[in-house]
C-alpha cells in the first residue's frame, strides 16, 4: 500500500503546511540572519543604507535616493533649460 | 485581473487567440457609478488622495512661500511632515529577531547596529561609531491606522456593491494579518536588499495556505484582488507625475520613451506570432513588465487587460527572478566591457525591471552611473500610465472581440472600459498640474506621497497579492509554464531590450549629447 493512502488526506495537508512553515522559518530565522554576518553581505547593505537605497522599491517614489538626485538633476537643467534639447552646442 | 466575470462582460476563454465578450444584461450609467468595483476604486482612491493631499495642504506653515524662495535661493529644500504620517505604517527592517520589525528601541537599534558593523568588518575601536542602518521605532499605531482605514474604505465599497459588511470584516482581519505576514518576510535585511519585494512574499503566503490546508471558507468575502489593485493603482496615479518625463531632455525620452515601447509592441507580436501564446493578456502582462518597469508595471497592465490572477503571478515571478541576476551580473558585465559610467547607468536603468535594484545596480559602478540609473528608470517609470491606458483601450477595441465578430461601436468600448484606468490617468493629471503651478508644489506633493499615498499604495497591492495566493493553486500556475514559452519570452524580449537600449545609450549619452550630459552628471 502507497504511502498517501495510509494517511487520511486531511491530515496529509496539516503535514505539508507544517512541513513548508517549518521550512521558512529555518530560511528566516537561521539562514538569512547568518548570511547577514557574512562581511560581504553585511558591507553593501551598510553601503545601501547609508544611501538611501531600497533594492525592493517598486516605483520611483519609494526611493529615498531618487528624489535627492531628482532634485539636483532639475536644478542643474534648469540652469541652461534648452542644453539637452537641441544639438546646436555640437 | 479577471478572477471573475466583469460586470457587465464576460470573457470566454474558449477562442484562444481572441477573447470573445458576449453582452449581458447591463446596468445603467449612474447605476455604475454607485455600485460597481471599478466606479469605487475610483471613489476611494479620489477620497484617499484628496485626504492626503489636504493633510499636507491645509497644515502648510503660514510663511511657507517665503520659506520656499529662501530655501530656493540657498539650493535646499523645504521640508514637510503629512499629520497623517505617524498614522500610516508598515514593518520595518530587521535580522534576526521579527519582533524588531514592529518595535526598535535605541538600545535595541544601537546594539544592531554594532552587530552590522562589525560583521562588515569595520573596526569600531578607531573611534568610528557604527552606520545607524536601524533606526528606533514603533510601527504599531501605524498598523492600526492602516487596518482602520483598509476595513472602513473597503467594507464601505463592499457594502454598497450589496455584500455582508460583517462577513468581510471578520475575513478582513484574518487577510491583514497574512499581509502583516508578508512584509515581515519582505523586511528581512538580505532579503530587502536582493530586491525580493514584498510582492513576492505575498503570493507565497497565499500560495502556502491555499495549496496546503486550503483557503478557508470564511476568509473569501475579504478576498478582493481586483478591489485592492485597482484602488491602488488610482494612488499610483498621483506619483506619475509628467513634469518628471522631460528632465533629460532628449536623450533621456530616447532611451526612456522610444526604446521601451519599440521592446514592448515587438515582443507582444513575437509572442502572439512567433511563439503563438495562448494567452495574449500574460503575453502583454510578460511584455509591459519586461520593457517597462517590473512589478509596478505588471500590476497596471494585467488590470489593463483584465489578465488572470495566475497569470500576474507568473508575469512578477519571472521578472523577479531575472531582476535579482540581472541586478548582479549587468554592472559586471559593464565593468568588463569597459563601458562609461553614464552609458553604464543609462543602459541599466533602461532595462533592469524593478526600479529599487536599477539604483543598487547603479551604486555598484559609482555616484555618476547611480545618478543616471536612476534617472532613467524614473522617466521610464512615468510609462505606466499611458502605457496602462493605451492596453485598456487597445484591449477593449481589438482583443476582446463581439460573438459576431463585428468591430465594436464607441459605446461597446465605453462600456468595456476598466474605469479605473480614469481614475489613474486623472490622478496623475492632477498632481501632475498641482506638482507644477502650485508654490512649492513639488514638495507638497512629494510629501503627500512620501509620507501617505505610497504607504497606503503599498499595504493594497500587498492585500491583493495575498488574496491572489490564496485563490490560485499550484496546477493553474503550472498550466502557463506548459513549453517554456513564457520564459522565452522574457528571454527574447529582454535581449532586444538590451540591445536596443544599449544601441540608444551610446547614440545619446556617449555620441549626440555627450558633452551636455557630463555637464549635467559631472
Amino acid at each position: 500500500m502507497s504511502l498517501p493512502k495510509l494517511i487520511n488526506p486531511k491530515i496529509q495537508k496539516i503535514i505539508a503546511f507544517m512541513l513548508v512553515i517549518g521550512g521558512l522559518l529555518a530560511v528566516w530565522g537561521v539562514v538569512l540572519p547568518s548570511l547577514t554576518r557574512q562581511p560581504a553581505v553585511a558591507a553593501r547593505i551598510i553601503e545601501l543604507e547609508m544611501k538611501g537605497i531600497d533594492p525592493s522599491a517598486m516605483y520611483y517614489t519609494d526611493l529615498e535616493i531618487a528624489e535627492e538626485i531628482s532634485y539636483r538633476v532639475e536644478n542643474a537643467v534648469s540652469e541652461n533649460p534648452d542644453l539637452l534639447w537641441s544639438l546646436k552646442s555640437n | 485581473m479577471s478572477d471573475q466575470a466583469p460586470e457587465n462582460n464576460r470573457i470566454n476563454e474558449d477562442n484562444k487567440s481572441a477573447q470573445v465578450v458576449e453582452t449581458a444584461e447591463r446596468q445603467s450609467f449612474f447605476s455604475e457609478l454607485k455600485s460597481s468595483e471599478d466606479w469605487w476604486a475610483v471613489w476611494l482612491g479620489i477620497l484617499i488622495l484628496a485626504g492626503a493631499f489636504l493633510s499636507v495642504y491645509c497644515t502648510l506653515p503660514v510663511d511657507f512661500k517665503d520659506q520656499v524662495v529662501t530655501a530656493e535661493k540657498n539650493d535646499k529644500k523645504v521640508k514637510l511632515t503629512s499629520p497623517l504620517k505617524k498614522w500610516l505604517g508598515k514593518p520595518g527592517i530587521w535580522t534576526g529577531s521579527p519582533m524588531d520589525a514592529f518595535y526598535l528601541s535605541q538600545d535595541r537599534a544601537d546594539v544592531l547596529n554594532k552587530e552590522l558593523a562589525e560583521a562588515s568588518g569595520q573596526d569600531l575601536s578607531k573611534d568610528s561609531a557604527p552606520k545607524k542602518v536601524f533606526k528606533p521605532h514603533n510601527k504599531y499605531q501605524g498598523l492600526i491606522g492602516i487596518f482602520i482605514i483598509s476595513i472602513l474604505f473597503f467594507g464601505m465599497g463592499v457594502k454598497v456593491q450589496g455584500k455582508s459588511f460583517t462577513q468581510f470584516s471578520i475575513a478582513f482581519v484574518s487577510l491583514f494579518l497574512l499581509a502583516i505576514l508578508a512584509y515581515i518576510l519582505a523586511g528581512q535585511l538580505v532579503i530587502k536588499h536582493y530586491n525580493l519585494e514584498y510582492a513576492l512574499w505575498a503570493l507565497l503566503v497565499g500560495l502556502i495556505i491555499s495549496n496546503t490546508i486550503g483557503t478557508p471558507k470564511f476568509l473569501k468575502p475579504a478576498i478582493l484582488t481586483e478591489f485592492y489593485i485597482k484602488t491602488g493603482l488610482v494612488l499610483l496615479g498621483a506619483g506619475v507625475l509628467f513634469s518628471k518625463l522631460l528632465v533629460l531632455g532628449v536623450p533621456g525620452i530616447f532611451v526612456a520613451w522610444v526604446v521601451t515601447p519599440i521592446v514592448l509592441v515587438s515582443t507582444y507580436i513575437f509572442g502572439q506570432k512567433v511563439l503563438k501564446i495562448e494567452s495574449a493578456s500574460l503575453n502583454m502582462v510578460i511584455s509591459a513588465d519586461m520593457s517597462v518597469c517590473g512589478v509596478s508595471a505588471a500590476i497596471a497592465t494585467a488590470a489593463s487587460c483584465k489578465a488572470k490572477k495566475e497569470e500576474l503571478s507568473l508575469a512578477i515571478g519571472l521578472s523577479l527572478g531575472f531582476t535579482v541576476v540581472m541586478m548582479v551580473v549587468l554592472p559586471a558585465v559593464i565593468k568588463a566591457m569597459g563601458l562609461s559610467p553614464i552609458l553604464g547607468g543609462a543602459w541599466l536603468g533602461g532595462t533592469i525591471d524593478a526600479t529599487g535594484a536599477v539604483a543598487a545596480a547603479g551604486e555598484f559602478l559609482g555616484d555618476q552611473a547611480l545618478e543616471v540609473a536612476t534617472t532613467i528608470k524614473m522617466i521610464q517609470n512615468i510609462l505606466i500610465g499611458v502605457t496602462a491606458f493605451l492596453v485598456a483601450i487597445y484591449w477593449v477595441t481589438f482583443v476582446e472581440k463581439r460573438e459576431d465578430n463585428k468591430k465594436p461601436n464607441a459605446m461597446e468600448i465605453w462600456y468595456r472600459f476598466p474605469k479605473f484606468i480614469l481614475g489613474f490617468v486623472t490622478a496623475s493629471l492632477v498632481f501632475s498640474y498641482l506638482y507644477t503651478a502650485l508654490d512649492g508644489g513639488d514638495v507638497i506633493i512629494n510629501t503627500m506621497v512620501k509620507q501617505s499615498t505610497k504607504t497606503i499604495r503599498g499595504w493594497f497591492f500587498c492585500l491583493a497579492f495575498v488574496s491572489i495566493g490564496l485563490d490560485t493553486n499550484f496546477r493553474e500556475l503550472a498550466k502557463h509554464l506548459k513549453g517554456g514559452k513564457p520564459l522565452i519570452l522574457y528571454v527574447c524580449g529582454q535581449s532586444l531590450n538590451l540591445l536596443l537600449t544599449l544601441f540608444m545609450a551610446w547614440l545619446m549619452f556617449e555620441n549626440l549629447f555627450k558633452e551636455e550630459i557630463q555637464k549635467i552628471f559631472p
